[in-house]
């Protein structure tokens, strides 16, 4: 068996059986041995549904620490967009100007884009609209923050994960 | 000691928690078009149930409550901004298709 | 004394869904109305979560998961329904 093939097979079981056991709430031995059947057969039967040959390609532990250093950023930007959110919403005189516009989107692996865009609404004064493989439409509150996601901390996550994928 | 200092945490997650819940239904009634509510309202609900629910795991401490608590916190998390953006997209493509700035 | 905060935490939720009803009455668009559906959705969660914990029943919380996902699903689904049939 691939490598890959093998890392999101154990990926996937793992995912499966965990999220049995925390729903099932008990240690008694019935309940996990029919979890662990019930995990066995989806991998088994619908695993091509669920990960796609270029998607599992670089399960490992460095990329998984880098995807955790992106959470630790998300929330950092997470907290200081609410903070803004308090500003703007508890004024008493509402002063923004919205507007559209398109920007550059550098990300190939379609999880990353997906993960890019909800970031990208959940920070300071951005909103993601509509995206595809080159470009994303994003609305901002005022035109500074959109400004403010090229080169920013969520796009330096990110471009060091697909960096570390690649390698 | 430890207790006290416990408790006070829970409290402040909690209070905090519910005010930016608050902050996100004023932004829903205040601000001018669809597009700046679905700002104040996602980012608000995201981090006043990551607040609230943290805090509740930190009381209950380490138990299967506080596992599923933690799986329903993912699942607000992941899917909050996806439902903003799924929104967003249909009301764009639908009437707000030319007022795109190119910049790129 | 957390008990308490708990119990006023779910008095505050249940206002502000309230008011934001307003929104899904009032709005002048579609997607103004699926936005505060969304909303309440996700304040009905944590008073769920909230309620379970005050009752001490855990097996609630389960609820709160099932009531995220078909809040999830229904807004998904009226979204693109607004998207191919192009409602104005």
């Amino acid at each position: 068996m691939e490598r890959n093939i093998r890392n999101g097979v154990i990926t996937l079981f793992f995912t499966l059986f965990g999220f049995w056991f925390v729903l099932a709430s008990t240690f008694s031995i019935a309940e996990v041995i029919i979890g662990v059947v019930a995990s066995v057969l989806i991998v088994v039967y619908s695993f091509d549904l669920i990960f796609d040959k270029e998607e599992t390609s670089g399960h490992s532990f460095r990329v998984l620490l880098r995807y955790f250093a992106l959470f630790v950023v998300l929330v950092i930007e997470v907290i200081k967009a609410n903070v803004a959110v308090v500003k703007i919403v508890l004024s008493p005189r509402i002063s923004i100007k919205p507007g559209f516009r398109r920007i550059r989107q550098p990300l190939k692996r379609e999880l990353n884009q997906a993960l890019y865009g909800n970031s990208i609404t959940l920070t300071p004064g951005t909103l993601a609209v509509t995206m595809s493989n080159d470009s994303i439409v994003v609305h901002g509150l005022t035109m500074e923050n959109i400004d403010a996601i090229e080169g920013g901390p969520i796009q330096k996550a990110f471009l060091a994960i697909e960096q570390e994928d690649k390698r | 000691m430890m207790e006290i200092v416990r408790m006070v945490v829970v409290a402040f997650l909690l209070i905090s928690g519910v005010f930016f819940y608050v902050v996100g239904a004023i932004g829903l009634i205040r601000l001018p078009d669809v597009f700046c509510r679905m700002h104040a309202t996602t980012k608000a609900d995201t981090l006043g149930a990551g607040l609230v629910f943290t805090g509740l795991i930190i009381w209950q401490g380490f138990s299967f409550a506080s596992l599923n608590i933690f799986v329903v916190l993912i699942f607000i998390w992941l899917t909050m901004p996806t439902a903003a953006h799924a929104i967003a997209r249909s009301e764009f493509e639908n009437h707000h298709r030319d007022e795109v700035e190119e910049g790129m | 004394m957390i008990l308490t905060i708990v119990y006023g935490c779910i008095v505050v939720l249940l206002l502000t869904a309230f008011v934001s009803l307003y929104r899904a009455y009032k709005g002048p668009t579609t997607a103004d109305r699926v936005v505060a559906i969304n909303v309440i959705s996700s304040k009905v969660t944590a008073i769920i979560v909230l309620v379970a914990v005050w009752l001490n029943q855990s097996s609630y919380i389960n609820v709160a998961l099932v009531y995220a996902m078909i809040g999830f699903l229904s807004t998904i689904g009226v979204a693109k329904y607004l998207l191919e049939a192009k409602l104005k």
